[in-house]
């Protein structure tokens, strides 16, 4: 039961992320396109080094580390 | 039009530190020290540090950093997960990354559009609530101690990529992601 109210969770926020990110696509509407935003934001070095680190870590999480938890 | 970032300490570091110390409860030594240095690198980034530069924009022109993408596609798919191999790979792509984030410090003076800070507000709010729910997922297991009664996203992810075809897709897109983070990296 928890296991499927947890799993359910992630889908739905990647279901949410993909519904966001497909209504805010190329557009001229009231919120920047996920890309937009991206240009901007990677201007500010805390972010660039935020990301990219984050990145960094993940695939080494995936690729090096021995998954537990 | 540039000047310098009014605030020295971003956000990042506050999230960095919670996750190193999300690090410390599960116990995991390699992933803590990984969280408590880049703590120290952005504190250092935007305070004892802020004003050097790196001319990160010479270095990420697009052909030598799409040939790179290419050639890390092939060799990270072709090394066995898990092991000294690849940790001696991921360790030598740790400098040239954080060179090419670091760049410069200063920023666009005029204001993000309200399209942006709307933008950027509504994938923060998605982006934290996805935080929230693994930490949770993450937290709730260890007290439960299973690993599949609240499992993580890297419980179950990691299976899939103990497979040829899962792990090739995992390194693609993951390098993909890392190649189009640089490139939308300001060009100066």
């Amino acid at each position: 039961m928890t296991y499927w109210l947890t799993v359910g969770g992630y889908l739905g926020l990647l279901l949410i992320g993909v519904i966001l990110w497909l209504a805010t696509r190329g557009g001229e509407g009231k919120f920047a396109s996920l890309s937009e935003m991206f240009r901007r934001i990677m201007h500010y070095r805390g972010t660039r080094l935020g990301l990219l680190m984050f990145w960094w870590w993940l695939g080494w999480h995936f690729l090096v580390s021995v998954v537990g938890r | 039009m540039e000047n310098q970032n009014k605030h020295p300490v971003s956000l990042w570091v506050a999230a960095f530190f919670l996750t190193a110390l999300l690090q410390v409860f599960r116990g995991a030594i390699g992933d803590t020290t990984i969280f408590v240095t880049g703590t120290v690198i952005l504190f250092l980034s935007g305070t004892a540090l802020r004003n050097l530069d790196f001319p990160a924009a010479r270095f990420s022109k697009s052909k030598p950093l799409f040939y790179t993408t290419a050639a890390l596609m092939v060799v990270l798919t072709a090394i066995p997960r898990h092991t000294p191999l690849m940790m001696v790979l991921f360790f030598a792509l740790l400098p040239p990354l954080l060179l090419l984030a670091w760049g410069d410090h200063t920023v666009y003076k005029s204001k993000a559009t309200p399209r942006i800070r709307r933008a950027r507000l509504m994938w923060i709010v998605w982006a934290v609530s996805m935080c929230l729910w693994e930490f949770s997922a993450n937290i709730l297991g260890q007290l439960e101690g299973g690993k599949y009664v609240y499992p993580t996203i890297s419980v179950l992810v990691d299976p899939m990529l103990d497979g040829p075809i899962g792990k090739a897709g995992f390194v693609v897109a993951w390098l993909l992601i890392g190649y189009g983070l640089i490139k939308v990296s300001p060009k100066k």
